[in-house]
This record gives structure tokens, C-alpha cells and sequence, in this order.
């Protein structure tokens, strides 16, 4: 089988402190801090996927832009939205309102500014089960109100930053979507 | 005065969207340069939720120095002037 190689940007999308940089730090070096310093701007990281196409290996590179999740940085927001290739929206399992956040703003501008691509939702903390004020029902109906391009809603994943729970396979789902969006799969 | 210009910021908030925005356009495609910009201007400590006027400054003082890829300046020195006369009209109306 031949190798295929793709570059691909992707954009973490979510309210403040979700914990949309430690998943990407979780996924892109396999580590987890408590601390909490806010992420100003928006900062690029890399990672590359392995995909099995149908008929050549994927060698997805994923560009991941890790953006500040402030409300009221808009202009930031809409400039990195442009040209993405697809994304990974983020909401806080003992936060109602960062999943409400994501239907009301996050998901409607992003499908704006930069299409309807490829999402995967990754409801996050959920290793704070003591805490955990969303149900999943709250997510399917919040989803179901969204379609990417191909007409689907996006997938949703339980996860942890802290633990690792379904970070991996969340990522290598929306890698999955985008080279099914490029038609390799 | 009148020349060009898009909208005036109306809060500190509002101006440093307009400089982080600028900051992530000018650098996108020197992604390094970016992600390293933006290590150091959290390293400032600032509230993005109200920006202290002080260290908005320090920020405008940084990104005056900001160099892409090619060397060349991110913000022009008209910029930088435009962001201290703002921060100083938002900061005295308060
Ligand atoms: N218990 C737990 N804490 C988490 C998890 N993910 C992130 N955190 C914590 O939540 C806080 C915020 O995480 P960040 O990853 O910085 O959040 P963010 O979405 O990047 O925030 P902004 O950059 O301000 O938009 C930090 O203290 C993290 O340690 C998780 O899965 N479980
Ligand atoms: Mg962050």
C-alpha cells in the first residue's frame, strides 16, 4: 500500500478554561498540569496520525490551533476560524452553560467563517464524576440541531485531560471525518 | 486625524482583541514565532477578562518588537502609536 501524506489544520473551540489546552497537550505529548494559565491568542501545535485508507496509509498531520476561549475576543476568534480545516469543540461536564455556550455561539460562527467541516464535541472533566451537572441527552439534543457538510451531526466523546480517557480516540475520530471529507476513505 | 480607521476600541478588552488579532495574522504563517509569542505575552499575567491598563502596556511594548520569519516588523510604528493613544483615552475615562 502506498503512503499518503496530508496537512490538515484543525481549531479547539470552547469557553474559557474547558480544558481545550490540556487536551491538546494531553494528545500532543501525553501530559496534564492542574495549573491554569489562560491561553491568549491563539497558539498552533502539531501531531501526526496514522489513518488506513482504502487504498493508501494516511499520514495525516494535524495542525491543532489552540485559541483563547474568552467571550468578547471575536476578532481573534474569526480570524483563526478562516480556512480551518475542521474542529474539535470543547464543553465542561460540570459547566451546563459551556455546552449551552457551544450551541449559541461557538458552533454557529465557526460553521460561518469556516463551513460546515468535520467536528467531533468532547464533553470534558468527566473524571469529576462527583460533579458532573450534564447529561448526555443534553448533548444529543444540542447536537442534533447541528449537520456538518455530509449531513451527520457531530460525534461526541466523554473526556478526560486529566486521566487521558478518549482523548486519543476523539482526535483520530476527527482525523477519520477529515479524510473521509477528502475522499481517502 | 480623520485619515482611515475602522471602528475605535470602546474597552480594554476590545483593544486587545484588535492587537491579539493582529499578532495571530501577522505571525499565522510563521507558526514557531506565533506559538512562541503567544508563551511569552501569557507569561505577562494578564485578566483577558479586564486587562490591567499596566500590563497592556508591557504587551504594547513587546509586540512593537515583534519580527516575522522574513525580519520584517508585525505592526508598523503607526500601529503601536495608535494602541498607546487609545489605552490612554480608555484608561483615563474610567
Ligand atoms: N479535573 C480535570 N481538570 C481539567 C481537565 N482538563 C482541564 N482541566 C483543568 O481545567 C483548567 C483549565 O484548563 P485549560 O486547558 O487551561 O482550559 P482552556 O480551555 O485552554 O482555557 P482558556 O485557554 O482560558 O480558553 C486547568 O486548571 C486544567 O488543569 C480534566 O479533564 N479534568
Ligand atoms: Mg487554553
Amino acid at each position: 500500500m502506498q503512503t499518503k501524506n496530508v496537512i490538515k489544520s484543525v481549531i479547539m473551540l470552547g469557553d474559557a478554561a474547558v480544558g481545550k489546552t490540556s487536551l491538546v497537550r494531553r494528545f500532543v505529548v501525553d501530559q496534564f498540569d492542574d495549573t491554569y494559565i489562560t491561553t491568549l491568542g491563539a497558539k498552533p501545535m502539531e501531531k501526526d496520525i496514522r489513518i488506513v485508507g482504502k487504498d493508501a496509509i494516511i499520514e495525516l498531520r494535524m495542525i491543532i490551533w489552540d485559541i483563547m476561549g474568552q467571550k468578547d475576543y471575536e476578532r481573534v476568534h474569526r480570524d483563526m476560524f478562516e480556512g480551518v480545516n475542521g474542529g474539535i469543540i470543547v464543553c465542561d461536564v460540570t459547566k451546563p452553560e459551556t455546552l449551552k455556550n457551544l450551541g449559541e455561539y461557538w458552533i454557529p460562527t465557526f460553521f460561518e467563517y469556516a463551513g460546515k467541516v468535520p467536528l467531533v464535541l468532547m464533553a470534558n472533566k468527566i473524571d469529576l464524576k462527583e460533579q458532573l451537572k450534564i447529561e448526555i441527552k443534553d448533548i444529543q439534543a444540542l447536537l442534533a440541531s447541528f449537520q456538518m457538510k455530509d449531513g451527520c451531526s457531530p460525534p461526541f466523546y466523554l473526556t478526560s485531560a486529566k486521566t487521558g480517557e478518549n482523548v486519543q480516540v476523539g482526535f483520530e475520530k476527527l482525523g477519520e471525518l477529515l479524510a473521509r471529507d477528502m475522499g481517502l476513505l | 486625524m480623520a485619515k482611515k480607521m475602522k471602528r475605535q476600541p470602546e474597552t480594554l478588552v476590545e483593544l486587545m482583541d484588535i492587537i491579539l488579532s493582529r499578532v495571530c495574522r501577522g505571525l499565522k504563517s510563521s507558526r514557531h514565532l506565533l506559538a512562541d509569542a503567544c508563551t511569552e505575552m501569557e507569561g505577562f499575567g494578564i485578566d483577558p477578562d479586564a486587562p490591567e491598563p499596566e500590563k497592556l502596556e508591557i504587551l504594547i511594548n513587546y509586540v512593537e518588537n515583534l519580527r516575522d520569519e522574513d525580519g520584517n516588523m508585525v505592526f508598523s510604528a503607526v500601529e503601536i502609536q495608535e494602541y498607546r493613544t487609545q489605552l490612554r483615552k480608555l484608561t483615563r475615562r474610567k
